[in-house]
């Protein structure tokens, strides 16, 4: 009976797990649409118009740009651009580049969160460095 | 007959390499749009042009929304013009390397180009229509990092899923749909991700349309002339 029970919670912990994994990679499509309904109107907007700008829209009070927080402060746009480099987190940047991943992470994603983090793996990298450092010439002492 | 296989074969030694060298793309170009709805809920639209070739490895964008600019990342500098003029210069690591344009062109967007990063691959199993992929840091780095789970459909790259360390909390999703095929090459027409901070949600849409392959009409502008913005 023991070895039944076992057996079942052994599946149904699989069967769980399995779903969650599944479920992470499910998008929502409709609520996706409902969400970014406004921009894709703004878009098709300026795909029509192509010489318009942001500026000339808000000039004219346009209508389109009603339901619209727009953020258009100035040099956000190279944010938006590039994609997270290898979806690697900010702390192994740091770690692995030091000072260089603490630039990318900055240029990429314009975050002090991110930008903090970075510093944490940049430090842990130099704490790793000096270990091994030491290592290295206490081994050649022994040598 | 034996002379027809010995001429077949060497027929297929001689044109192998040229198929094969059908194959390597270098360039790409398409129009963009990218459309981000953050957590604070601020909007952002941007859109233009992309070109991209890998031998020059300059991202050239003519952006015609928000504003009329064009953006030069090349080497360590990321150039910002508008209307020809240099409006600013500024240092930046080169990224080219890590983009989806050189992922794709150089065929590495298959893993994200991850089989070269620090983590590795430790569990792949079929679920549903995708085949799941764990993976996980190495060494000491996988005491602080949590592992990346990577699905793929139809063999593409369709999603990345970045966990925690604990493994309880998704930090991002990303998602590579609406493929298409130009001239052979597969190509995402839309990149969704979801970055999540706190209880708060960032989604951010990229769609690439009227994608072209290696596009020789324009040489000039993959090749951007920076003699005089230095």
């Amino acid at each position: 009976m023991k070895v039944l029970l076992a057996f079942v919670l052994c599946v149904l912990f699989s069967l769980t797990i399995q779903a969650g994994q599944s479920d992470l990679f499910k998008v929502d499509d409709k609520a996706l649409i409902a969400q970014f309904g406004s921009l894709t109107e703004l878009e098709h907007f300026v795909s029509e118009n192509n010489e318009v700008t942001l500026a000339e829209l808000q000039a004219n009070n346009n209508t389109i740009l009603n339901d619209i927080a727009i953020n258009s402060s100035d040099g956000s746009t190279i944010s938006l651009l590039q994609e997270p480099p290898l979806g690697i987190p900010s702390i192994i940047w740091g770690f692995c580049l030091g000072a260089v991943g603490m630039v990318i992470v900055y240029i990429v994603t314009e975050s002090q969160d991110e930008l903090l983090k970075s510093l944490w793996g940049c430090l842990l990298g130099g704490v790793a460095w000096v270990i091994l450092l030491v290592s290295l010439s206490s081994l050649s002492v022994c040598i | 007959m034996k002379r027809a296989i010995l001429s077949i074969f060497i027929s297929l030694i001689i044109v192998f390499p040229f198929v094969v060298q059908g194959q390597q793309f270098y360039r790409v170009k398409a129009d963009f749009s990218i459309k981000e709805k953050n957590a604070d809920s601020t909007s952002a639209l941007t859109m233009g042009t992309v070109y991209y070739d890998k031998n020059v490895k300059q991202i050239i964008y003519e952006i015609t929304f928000p504003r009329k600019e064009t953006w030069i990342l090349s080497d360590t500098t990321i150039y910002r013009l508008v209307e020809g003029k240099l409006e600013s210069k500024t240092f930046a690591p080169n990224m080219a390397e890590f983009t989806i344009f050189h992922l794709t062109l150089t065929g590495n967007l298959y893993n994200y180009g991850l089989e070269k990063s620090v983590y590795k691959i430790i569990k792949v199993e079929k679920e549903e229509d995708m085949v799941l992929s764990t993976w996980a840091p190495q060494g000491q780095l996988k005491e602080h990092f949590g592992n990346v789970i990577m699905s793929h459909k139809e063999k593409k790259l369709f999603g990345i899923v970045m966990l925690s360390k604990e493994e309880e909390k998704v930090l991002s999703r990303q998602f590579f749909r609406k493929y298409q095929n130009i001239n052979g090459l597969e190509f995402p027409g839309e990149i969704l991700q979801f970055t999540y901070k706190g209880d708060g949600e960032n989604i951010k849409m990229t769609t690439f349309k009227n994608i072209i392959i290696d596009d020789v009409s324009e040489n000039e502008i993959y090749n951007y002339s920076l003699s005089d913005l230095r």
